[in-house]
């Protein structure tokens, strides 16, 4: 279940995560695991959904994966490089390989921070462009994350902004620095319905555009089967199903991931007798 | 439960130790000679300055002297004040009785009342009762209390003539007379005593009831249609009443400090008053007896509301 | 969150008649400190004259003391006392408390025990009975009574700070800093503690009226030199003379109430618009 089950099998993944594990002990002296053993591969320019419900232990592994968190037991690396491990000062240089996309709130951001400032700190984190490039690639990505008009935004604070506009910013900070990959963790919850598809389409855009992969974890997995190529269903610190999305969807082995598509389809069963 | 106490028990030794150490360095600040500050600035016998020179190991390195320091204290040796003319501790217990017949009463009267308002004043939050209290403690923190005590006696005492000027009592009295000639010497400093304590516990008792009120159980209970009164009685004071007592305990440290400068004021033979004196006459170890005393009891003041908010209130975990 | 915290402070300040009140007291005072003395001209706080124990007169409005000075011109001369060591007490605890509080809720674990027990131990403390303790066995001296009251009052800030930087440090921003390679020093007081100062100033305020009450009971039982002009001093002679001048005991005293009473009209008020608590409507 663990080995990789790309089709590119001669191209390494860009971030390996092997047999993590995270225990927490409990009040009457017994164990708790929140990760058991989780292992899992994204591979370059692809996206690979952790679907699960809250609690399961998916953001714990997102921050894992950001180096924001270490592992009991078990690995992380990125490109090549043992980053699990690293110190501090040690993981400074990887740092813009791979980047957060949160869930949107008023903590996303440091709110005495205007856009701007926000961009320019991003940029200037891990090389040092002057003023004029900064403004320059401000406004480049402003634009191509619709948020216009550029000059207006920059100069806006980001509780002025609207829930759609902060996720747009959210994901702009995260490309400023030119990332091989994106942990997004429940980059849609929170949003307007309407807003979903816009980012969806905009990350997909992204995606073919710079070719940075997506390490998607929702809840959701309709999303996931129509976003990701790959999906790792995890349930109670353990990944129950792993493989491509359309086979994990349409053929899954696991009952738990029945469940979740059972009640996925559902709802939309409910819906569609409704109309 | 019992184990919390303990526990509790455990981590207030920690703050003792550091009170001693806080005294032991003030002892060090005296200027000149550090046996000044174990004696006392004024004339005394030098047989006793070699006797306490010898006691505290003056001659030895610092953290020898410490360690003798804390070792004396915890014997019971807290020295002997050449101006009273007994030991240090016999001077203090002796008047511990007076102050805390000016400050327990005052504590009690202060939190009955203070409960009292401020369930009146809730009732109609921010309304015109309850806009009072608030002012009332905004004003009474504004307020130094010894001036209050000042202008008490020159209003009632000197002006009025209704209450004497100083003192606890009067040595003429006798029988039955002792009392209420205690209690009309009492009322001037008692009341303003209780006022202060009033308004530190009201401030928390007020805020506790309007927290309470506000919980959702509390809605449900009203919207079920229960006696507004009932509601009031059986569940939002029990469940206000657990930070109150806790805050009683809490402020005991203030209530002292109030007490002591009322004590100064109207000539209340309370520790106190022993303590301002002996700033102006610069016996030392009386002060630092009282200090660590004070500071002593304030720390138990503290772990008994603990134990006590601990055991009323089920959800405050035992862990803490 | 801050930017919509100016906004509101703005909305208080106009809305709240006592913030306006206090703000522009506080101004006569920090302006009867700096200018006063020197306006009264004719008189130094020193001057001794002929009528001695007057009460209030067109000459003396408050009286004279019991060497003839004018209780009015002493007055005058202590508020710069009582703004000095008040605002310089409360800066220097303000800045322990802002840098403790940080450091301990940033960091947490043992620095964070520690500095929580060095906190809870000077809670403990009787603040007048230990304040008047090292003054007595010390020394006098402006400073030392700054320093002191300093020393007793960081607490309350630290408290405060520690609460809003545990508040935010867990905040998803701060993750993403992380992720830039930020470091962790940079961003506690770069980016959090801005964040995290404006609860805390209500705390500042209070802390200037402590000062200042603690200042006048030390002046009002001896412990403070005698060369400063301080109003607790004033109500020592008081105490002397009450039987036969009440002015001597009331005005100063009312001097106290006034000033202190503003800072904490302030306080409060900034409070509430900071720390909007249940209760306050």
């Amino acid at each position: 279940m663990v080995e990789n089950t790309s089709l590119r099998s001669e191209v390494a993944p860009i971030l390996r995560l092997r047999d993590i594990s995270k225990k927490y002990y409990t009040r009457d002296g017994g164990v708790f695991y929140a990760l058991k053993e989780v292992s899992l591969d994204v591979m370059p320019g692809e996206t690979l959904a952790l679907v699960g419900e809250s609690g399961s232990g998916k953001s714990t592994l997102a921050r894992m994966a950001l180096n924001l968190a270490k592992p009991d037991a078990g690995w992380v690396e990125l490109a090549g490089h043992r980053t699990s491990e690293m110190s501090a000062q040690e993981m400074k240089p990887h740092r813009s390989k791979i980047q957060p996309v949160f869930q949107d709130s008023s903590a996303t951001f440091n709110p005495r921070r205007t856009v701007r400032q926000i961009l320019a700190q991003a940029m200037r984190s891990t090389s040092n462009p002057d003023d004029a490039e900064v403004e320059a690639k401000s406004i480049a990505i402003l634009e191509q994350m619709s948020l216009r008009p550029a000059q207006q935004i920059l100069k806006r604070f980001p509780h002025e902004l609207s829930g759609g506009q902060r996720q747009r910013l959210n994901i702009a900070r995260a490309i400023c620095v030119n990332p091989s990959i994106i942990v997004a963790d429940e980059p849609l919850s929170g949003a307007d319905v309407s807003i979903r598809g816009k980012v969806l389409n905009l990350l997909r855009d992204i995606q073919e555009q710079a070719g940075v992969a997506y390490l998607f974890i929702t809840h959701d997995i309709a999303v996931s089967h129509a976003f990701a190529n790959r999906i790792a269903v995890m349930h109670e610190g353990k990944i129950v199903e792993y493989g491509e999305a359309r086979e994990v969807v349409e053929s899954p082995k696991h009952p738990y991931t029945k469940v979740l598509i059972e009640s996925a389809l559902l709802g939309r069963e409910r819906l569609d007798a409704l109309r | 439960m019992r184990s919390f106490i303990i526990r509790r028990l455990i981590t207030s030794v920690p703050v003792i130790l550091a009170i001693v150490l806080v005294s032991f360095v003030l002892t060090r600040l005296v200027p000149g000679d550090p046996i000044v500050a174990l004696v006392g600035d004024y004339p005394v016998p030098p047989e006793y300055v070699e006797e306490r020179r010898q006691a505290f190991g003056l001659d030895q390195p610092i953290y020898v002297q410490t360690l003798i320091y804390f070792k004396n204290l915890f014997l019971g040796d807290f020295g002997y004040s050449f101006v009273n003319r007994l030991p240090v501790m016999d001077v203090i217990l002796q008047r511990a009785a007076n102050t805390l017949l000016l400050v327990v009463p005052s504590q009690i009267l202060g939190s009955i009342i203070a409960v009292l308002l401020a369930s009146m004043a809730i009732r109609r939050p921010g309304g015109r009762l309850d806009t009072g209290l608030t002012s009332l403690i905004l004003f009474v923190d504004s307020i130094p209390i010894f001036w209050v005590g000042q202008v008490f006696i020159i209003v009632f005492a000197v002006q009025l003539g209704l209450f004497p000027v100083q003192g606890m009592f009067n040595i003429r009295s006798t029988g039955s007379n002792v009392i209420l000639d205690f209690l009309w010497h009492w009322a001037l400093p008692g009341s303003i005593v209780s006022t202060f304590a009033m308004v530190a516990i009201a401030r928390v008792a007020r805020v506790s009831m309007i927290e309470v009120s506000r919980l959702d159980f509390i809605t449900t209970a009203t919207a079920k249609g229960l006696n507004r009164r009932r509601v009031f009685f059986r569940h939002i004071l029990p469940n206000a009443m657990v930070p109150v007592i806790a805050v009683i305990g809490y402020t005991f440290g203030q209530a002292l400090t109030s007490s002591f400068m009322i004590e100064a004021v109207f000539g209340w033979p309370g520790i106190g008053e022993l303590f301002l004196r002996s700033v102006a006459s610069r016996d030392y170890p009386v002060l630092q007896g009282i200090f660590l005393l004070t500071a002593t009891l304030v720390v138990l003041s503290n772990l008994l509301s603990d134990v006590i908010s601990s055991q009323m209130d089920p959800r405050i975990e035992y862990g803490r | 969150m801050a930017a919509e915290k100016s906004s509101r402070l703005l909305q208080a300040f106009k809305s709240r008649k006592i913030l306006q009140f206090g703000l522009a007291l506080s101004c006569v005072l920090l302006f009867a400190g700096i200018f006063g003395p020197s306006l009264l001209v004719d008189r130094g706080p020193n001057q001794i004259s002929q009528s001695i124990l007057a009460p209030p007169s067109a000459d003396a409005l408050f009286g004279t003391d019991e060497l003839g000075r004018s209780v009015l011109t002493q007055i005058v001369y202590g508020v710069r006392t009582s703004l000095v060591v008040g605002l310089a007490a409360a800066a220097t605890a303000m800045t322990l408390g802002v840098v403790m509080g940080a450091i301990s809720g940033y960091f947490g674990g043992r620095v964070d025990t520690f500095v929580s027990r060095i906190t809870e131990t000077f809670q403990v403390m009787p603040t007048f009975v230990l304040a008047a303790l090292v003054v007595a066995m010390a020394g006098t001296g402006m400073l030392k009574v700054i320093f002191i009251i300093a020393i007793l009052a960081w607490p309350q800030s630290a408290r405060v700070m520690r609460a809003q930087v545990m508040k935010m440090k867990s905040m998803e921003f701060v993750d993403a800093l992380r992720c830039l390679g930020i470091a962790e020093h940079k961003i506690l007081w770069r980016e959090i503690l801005p964040n995290a100062i404006p609860p805390v100033i209500p705390v500042g305020t209070l802390v200037i009226g402590q000062a200042i009450l603690l200042e006048a009971s030390l002046a009002f039982f001896g412990l403070t030199s005698p060369e400063v002009a301080s109003w607790g001093r004033l109500l020592t002679s008081g105490q002397q003379y009450f039987y036969f001048a009440w002015w001597l005991t009331v005005f100063p005293g009312l001097a106290i109430v006034i000033t202190v009473l503003t800072f904490n009209l302030v306080g409060d008020a900034l409070n509430q618009a900071f720390n909007p608590r249940s209760g306050d409507a």
